[in-house]
């Protein structure tokens, strides 16, 4: 028998299979999204009710700009529904909010609503709901790299000084501790340029169930495969 | 009669919401399966009855495939795969005529329509029967809501029916269409709609307010104009043929026919309900 081992603090979910959710009920995608979306909300609900600590929704990549501008927008619109409908929720919950991604591309009116959601739920000391939004691993790790250079070229960062905390600072989860477990959902096996840097050691659940079908029981599962795993983080156990 | 039809609903309706309600559709999977299969061995048997014969191994495969079709898919609905398989369905039953029987008496030489006759029948049957019948099991995987959905159609249908009997017995005096059933009365057809209301009030009560009850009540009408008139179509296939009881199985209970047989428009009407609420946003 394997010991078990404690609850994640942090939960990664990459939600995908919305699209193909709808498609195989003769739906149009963007139905796909929004009852994507009221999972979020279940799934957000039952992680502050398990006592997570952290919880990162990929909501949105940098890649899916590619998709039509129809489904793009909509997209949007049920986040912004999403973040005004749950705010005060999240509010009361005792949940912090946080985004993560380039702030640049969101729609402005959305980032307004992110930073006032923010803005009110910083001193919360519950769980952390991380959103990520237009974000990409990889151009996250360019940007750190760019500050360090420039940190560098105004001679406040020497050669040779930065070592793996030092980074961690330049990143968009500066303050956020790296995921125990990666849920990825819609029955594909990749990473997709998510948490690239944090999921170094996370533990990883892939789910066949698209994502509006994802319930609290298929969390339940992913947790409990999670605590029947031996975590060794490159050294021996026992 | 009405003892029969007591027991059935003191019994039969229980167990039907709380197959209906678990969590896990496997079970509203294989049981109604399996239900399919014994519907389309009496609609064989039946027709059997007027020298018709119709592709029953081929069908059953379908039924088969096509009632399981959820458990392939993670226990999720896939209608691009359902539409699939049954248009495959339909063209190997189209086909296998070729294969049984010549387009031309063997003594005397003549053309004959033996093939065509059983051909045309099994395309009738697969598509009436087997495909609007599996269509059920589908909508019972639509979504964590779908077994709620699939009550909905019983709920409709089975407080109509009865109504329907009730006030048919007690008030009928017009017929509604003699010379295609004797029985049915225009006090049957209000009765279908009152039992119908009251139906769709105890499933908003007791089973799911998902759904307004505005919407509801103009669902449960809906739904019963064509519960009314898929009974009354099923009362032309068997006077047609001749046969008034298609129970094989459960002899004197009516068999699998009987008592789906007004579900099987019912559930497709559902089914597009859902879909254009879900579409539109409404549910």
């Amino acid at each position: 028998m394997t010991k078990e081992i404690p609850l994640p603090k942090h939960i990664a979910i990459i939600m995908d299979g919305n699209g193909r959710w709808a498609r195989s009920r003769f739906l149009p995608r963007t139905v796909g999204h929004r009852e994507g979306i009221r999972t979020a909300q279940t799934i957000t609900k039952k992680c502050i009710e398990m006592k997570i600590e952290y919880l990162t929704l990929f909501a949105f990549s940098t890649e899916n700009w590619n998709r039509p501008k129809k489904e793009v927008d909509t997209l949007w619109k049920y986040l912004d529904e999403f973040l005004k409908k749950e705010s005060q929720s999240l509010i009361e919950n005792n949940v912090r909010l946080r985004m993560i991604g380039i702030a640049e591309r969101i729609p402005a009116d959305i980032m307004d609503t992110i930073d006032k959601v923010a803005e009110r739920s910083r001193e919360n000391t519950g769980m952390t709901l991380v959103i990520a939004l237009n974000y990409s691993g990889r151009s996250e790790i360019i940007r750190a790299v760019n500050e360090c250079i420039s940190l560098s070229n105004r001679r406040e960062l020497k050669e040779g000084e930065l070592d793996e905390q030092g980074f961690r600072r330049f990143l968009f989860t500066a303050d956020i501790p790296d995921p125990d477990l990666l849920i990825r959902t819609g029955n594909e096996i990749r990473i997709s340029n998510f948490l690239l840097f944090q999921c170094a050691y996370t533990e990883l659940y892939f789910s066949p169930r698209y994502w509006p079908d994802f319930s609290d029981k298929d969390l339940i599962d992913a947790i409990e495969s999670y605590k029947n795993r031996t975590r060794k983080f490159g050294s021996v156990s026992e | 009669m009405l003892r029969h039809r007591l027991i059935i609903a003191g019994v039969g309706v229980p167990l039907l919401i709380f197959l209906c309600m678990l969590n896990n559709p496997v079970y509203i999977v294989v049981l109604f399966t399996l239900f399919g299969m014994i519907g389309l061995w009496e609609f064989y048997v039946l027709l059997r009855k007027n020298k018709i014969f119709i592709y029953v191994y081929i069908l059953g495969a379908f039924t088969l495939f096509l009632g399981l079709l959820p458990v392939f898919t993670g226990l999720r609905a896939d209608l691009p795969l359902f539409l699939t398989a049954s248009s495959i369905g339909v063209f190997i039953i189209l086909c296998a005529g070729l294969f049984l029987y010549p387009p031309t008496d063997q003594k005397t030489g003549k053309p004959s329509m033996k093939g065509m006759l059983d051909t045309v029948f099994s395309v009738y049957v697969f598509i009436f029967f087997c495909v609007l019948y599996t269509l059920m099991i589908q909508l019972r995987a639509w979504d964590d809501h779908g077994g709620r959905y699939l009550l909905l159609v019983f709920f409709s249908v089975m407080a109509g029916d009865s109504g329907a009997y009730f006030a048919g017995r007690y008030l009928g005096r017009h017929l509604l269409m003699p010379k295609i059933s004797p029985k049915k009365t225009w006090e049957g057809v209000l009765g279908n709609f009152c039992g119908n209301i009251i139906g769709i009030t105890l499933y908003y009560i007791f089973i799911y307010r998902g759904f307004s009850y505005t919407h509801l009540l103009m669902i449960s009408l809906l739904l019963g104009f064509i519960a009314i008139f898929s009974d009354l179509f099923v009362s032309y296939i068997k006077r047609s043929t001749g046969v008034k009881d298609s129970g094989v199985v459960f002899p004197g209970h009516g068999g699998v026919l009987d008592r789906t047989d007004s579900l099987l428009f019912t559930n497709l009407a559902v089914l597009i309900i859902v879909h254009y609420m879900q579409y539109s946003g409404i549910l």
